[in-house]
């Protein structure tokens, strides 16, 4: 389980996040939607402590950083690195043997290859792979859809599952809503550096509408496109 | 660029220009002073630095954005200017012949492009501990072919201090690795303490420049037993300049090194007996800095 209460972060002048109250339980899927810097990715640098907040966050297993696989929007790379390589790193971090890493290669990535050389969607893939290899009991998976192929796609769906039927916490955001209502039992809404909404499964579907009418409006009138 | 990384490093342009040119020319009479090979190995240096001008990369952004023409003119100055220190202090010590071929070949080399298959890797010995030497090696695996190969001609002529010269330009690679301060991630995603996460990289340093220099250090003292202590003491300087280096890094991470510390490392690297205070001061601050991410 991971709590949080009254996170907030602010750059200088700037609040990105105010006064977040949350409760992420095992066994569950979480979705986080918001528009680009709505603070998603500032609220997930400070779950990891990649980012230094106010407010309290605590969890089942501590140091939560240590138990946290994060999958960042943009992995950033080493130029010449290799997918094995890589993945060796990010479990040698945490200790633990990878083991038959090419046995484990389902998405059929060139390991042999330097990552940085490696498509938006392999380099996801690749950082995927890593983390789901170092054994974290929390994901946090920042767009992990992001600029991957349908087959991936549909893989990455099904590791979900199975993370959330081996009692993991999981939260994700992502910018395709219906890649969310598929796998989570909760989506907050974030807007403003709050969260303004909190939906289940149930209300996923007026939850859509209300974005669309929030996010559109009369936005695409005003391009007054012929 | 220059200008640039200048001011990143918290130092104005000119005198850093200025430090530069003292440091380029105070390490050309100390090569000229030691080694009889110096004007030939100097040319290699200078041909070295242009060769990273030919990057497919780089030269395929240029030809994108300027006229043929100017792209030709761009390449030929960039080469040109670049050997130009080096030649000027080639005609200084009276080494005409070697002079004039610098200045022919750099400009030359203007018009080839170095296009090294990107995707494909060459093993190294350190994947069990990536990723500074993994990264590192690869980069500059050239420069450790010429170290090897000045150690056999050091052995061949018995030269002894064209062998010490190969072991400096070893650890002088190695040190170079822990130049750039790496992404957070990969410092967070560490299941260690500050201390653990510094004698980690420490002890992977320690090894893996053991590797690197090794085949320097065991021809030098099997083949000039004389100078066995000096060897000896080449090899601890250089572990301790890594040691150094590597605590320098962290200490101002997640920002590059600041100008005091680029001060401080450079007195500790030219007044050994300094370190004895440096090290320390690095490591506390390194930790400290850590303790941020690593908690």
């Amino acid at each position: 389980m991971i709590i949080i209460e009254q996170l907030s972060k602010a750059y200088g002048f700037r609040q990105v996040l105010s006064d977040i109250d949350v409760r992420f339980e095992p066994g569950r899927v979480y979705g986080i939607v918001g528009e680009n810097g709505s603070g998603k990715t500032t609220l997930f640098k400070c779950m990891t402590g990649i980012e230094q907040y106010t407010g309290t966050i605590t969890a089942g297993l501590s140091p939560l950083k240590d138990h946290t696989g994060y999958l960042q929007t943009e992995p950033a790379y080493f130029s010449k690195i290799t997918g094995r390589e890589y993945i060796r790193l990010l479990c040698q971090a945490r200790g633990k043997d990878p083991g038959d890493i090419d046995g484990k290669n389902i998405f059929d990535l060139p390991l042999g290859r330097y990552a940085a050389t490696y498509s938006t969607g392999m380099k996801k893939k690749l950082a995927l792979m890593a983390i789901l290899l170092q054994e974290n009991q929390y994901f946090i998976l920042d767009e992990p859809f992001n600029g991957v192929d349908i087959q991936s796609n549909i893989i990455i769906t099904a590791i979900i599952r199975q993370l959330k039927q081996l009692g993991k916490t999981l939260i994700i955001s992502s910018h395709i809503f219906s890649t969310l209502s598929d796998i989570c039992d909760e989506i907050h809404l974030l807007q403003g550096g709050q969260f303004i909404k909190r939906v289940y499964e149930d209300g996923f579907d007026e939850l859509e509408q209300e974005m669309k009418a929030l996010f559109i409006g009369n936005r695409i009138a005003a391009l007054e496109l012929k | 660029m220059l200008k640039r990384q200048l001011s990143d490093f918290g130092i104005r342009p000119a005198l850093g220009i200025g430090l530069l040119l003292a440091g380029f020319s105070g390490f050309s009479f100390y090569l000229f002073l030691k080694l009889t090979v110096a004007p030939w190995l100097y040319m290699l240096l200078a041909l070295s630095l242009v060769s990273r001008l030919s990057e497919t990369g780089r030269n395929t952004f240029l030809r994108l954005i300027f006229k043929r023409a100017d792209y030709v003119r761009i390449r030929l100055a960039e080469n040109g200017l670049t050997v130009v220190p080096f030649v000027v202090f080639l005609c200084c010590k009276s080494v005409l012949p070697v002079a004039v071929l610098l200045a022919v070949l750099a400009p030359l080399l203007s018009l080839v492009r170095i296009n090294i298959p990107a995707a494909v890797a060459f093993p190294t010995p350190f994947y069990k501990r990536p990723f500074e030497f993994i990264v590192g090696f690869r980069a500059r695996a050239g420069l450790f072919v010429v170290a090897y190969g000045l150690t056999a001609i050091a052995v061949i002529y018995q030269n002894f201090n064209l062998g010490i010269f190969s072991l400096i330009l070893v650890f002088t690679v190695c040190l170079s690795f822990y130049n750039q301060p790496e992404d957070v991630f990969y410092v967070w995603m560490y299941r260690l303490t500050p201390n653990g996460f510094l004698w980690h990289k420490l002890k992977t340093a320690m090894l893996y420049a053991g590797i690197l220099s090794l085949p320097v250090a065991l021809a030098l003292l099997v083949y000039f037993p004389a100078h066995m202590l000096i060897t000896a003491g080449f090899l601890l300087l250089g572990y301790v300049g890594l040691l150094t280096v590597l605590l320098a890094k962290y200490s101002s991470y997640p920002q590059q090194m600041n100008l005091p510390q680029g001060i401080l490392l450079a007195l500790g690297l030219m007044m050994p007996p300094f370190l004895l205070a440096i090290v320390p001061f690095f490591y506390t601050q390194s930790v400290k800095r850590l303790k941020a991410l690593l908690g």
